[in-house]
């Protein structure tokens, strides 16, 4: 039995080599903070789920915590290292303000986050949009940062998926299926997150960074170190908009 | 069972060759929803390819992203056709159009729009009252909404029946932001708007 489950891992393995890759956009003029700035991180927006067989994603309510505590100790662990006066948030009555205008600015950070992930990654190109990265969160975000005396706002979002065993099982029969010349292989649990640097006295989406990974466990907290130094660890200044486009791919 | 909604940011997947074109509508004198409504955008904008669920009486525009702003043209609906595509689910269908109904029947049409083809779990109208569009007798409908990524939204229509026919010019965007930002910009449109 244990050489049977072997196998199939090893196979899994083999089929699909575990890489990383990150992708990160600024705007013209931007500079990473530094000096005596104030930053928040937001109570970073985890789901960590099961893959069935069939594809689908069970969310897992122990596998999301346990992610989103390990994914907090790294950030304050890494961004101790940073200067500035950083508050990393482990809930939403941390950050400080009105708990649901906090709420408000989270949701709409999701919305313009998926839509910089859409028309800036995924190929839906705005022709408006062709040379600039001018999301914004508005005013409200401006409000919130003379309130709470921060210079700005960092958001985290991160979603995993954990093959199941007879998603894994379904994986094998594929590969072997490729051998005979049926090659329909699913994917596996995977890995997909961003960041985006808010100034919170313009408002403006300033950097944002993605990543894609097969490899790594963010249940874990080396895992969770990983993904927060492959998402923040580098964050390049903006000296051109095209150039600002800076790309990393990583073997695991 | 609920599924996890997995952002698909696949770095370096290949996939641009399959999206979807927008195609820029510049500051000028434009037609929109096949040739039906003319409009004068003062500024830029991105035409939204047609997607399934849209009918052919239809057009979309954004500045941000359909996720935040949405511009909306419906031009010369005929009775018994509906604003967007129909599901073969009974519980997806939304009413159809009827060149009989009243101001209350189009506002009702376009909140089970939301509720059904949305997902919005609140939906509030804020404003009903008689306005011109298209240099006729027609209706402006204003409504606030929290959809299915519970993001609050705001949403201004115009509407009017012609010829039997619904022509409507609405926008739609993310309470925080996007909706106010483009309300100037659609009511300086919906203003000088006419037949195409």
């Amino acid at each position: 039995m244990k050489s049977a489950k072997l196998a199939l891992v090893l196979t899994g393995a083999l089929v699909l080599p575990a890489c990383t890759s990150t992708k990160q956009m600024a705007d013209v003029g931007f500079t990473p903070p530094e000096g005596n700035y104030r930053l928040l991180v937001m109570r970073p927006d985890v789901s960590v789920g099961l893959l069935t067989a069939g594809g689908s994603v069970e969310p897992r309510e122990d596998w999301t915590d346990q992610a989103r505590a390990n994914i907090i100790t790294a950030l304050r662990k890494q961004q101790a290292g940073r200067g500035g006066a950083v508050k990393v948030a482990s809930a939403r009555e941390e950050v400080g303000g009105d708990p649901a205008m906090v709420a408000d600015l989270e949701r709409l950070h999701k919305a313009v986050g998926a839509s910089i992930a859409r028309h800036k990654y995924l190929g839906q190109k705005l022709p408006t949009k062709k040379d600039r990265f001018d999301w914004t969160l508005g005013r409200q975000a401006v409000a919130f940062g003379a309130a709470s005396g921060f210079d700005y706002a960092l958001f985290l979002h991160a979603e995993d998926s954990f093959s199941s065993t007879g998603r894994v099982a379904l994986q094998a029969v594929s590969f072997l299926g490729c051998m005979v010349g049926v090659c329909i292989m699913p994917k596996g649990g995977q890995r997909s997150a961003y960041a985006s640097l808010v100034d919170l006295k313009t408002g403006q989406v300033v950097w944002f960074n993605t990543l894609s990974s097969t490899a790594g466990d963010i249940r874990t907290p080396e895992g969770a170190e990983d993904l927060v130094d492959d998402l923040l660890g580098r964050m390049e200044p903006g000296a051109m908009a095209k150039s600002a486009e800076t790309s990393t791919q990583k073997k695991a | 069972m609920k599924t996890l909604p997995i952002l698909a940011i696949a770095v370096g997947l290949g996939l641009a060759a399959c999206a979807p074109t927008y195609t820029l509508v510049s500051p000028a004198p434009t037609l929109a929803a096949k040739g039906a409504i003319k409009v004068s955008p003062s500024l830029a904008w991105n035409r939204v390819p047609k997607g399934a669920s849209n009918t052919k009486w239809e057009e979309n525009w954004t500045r941000n992203g359909p996720v935040l702003d949405t511009l909306s043209f419906i031009g010369g609906l005929p009775d018994g056709e509906a604003i967007t595509r129909q599901r073969r689910k009974d519980d997806q269908k939304v009413p159809v159009f009827r060149a009989t109904m009243s101001p209350p029947d189009l506002v009702s049409m376009i909140e089970s729009f939301y509720r059904i083809r949305a997902g919005a779990s609140i939906f509030e109208t804020t404003v009903v009252e008689p306005a011109t569009f298209l240099g006729k007798s027609g209706l402006r409908f204003d409504f606030s909404y929290v959809g299915g990524d519970e993001v609050k939204r705001k949403g201004s229509c115009l509407m009017a029946i012609i010829d039997g026919k619904l022509y409507l010019m609405a926008l739609d965007g993310t309470a925080l932001h996007y909706f106010g930002a483009a309300l100037p910009e659609f009511e300086a449109m919906a203003a000088t708007a006419t037949l195409g």
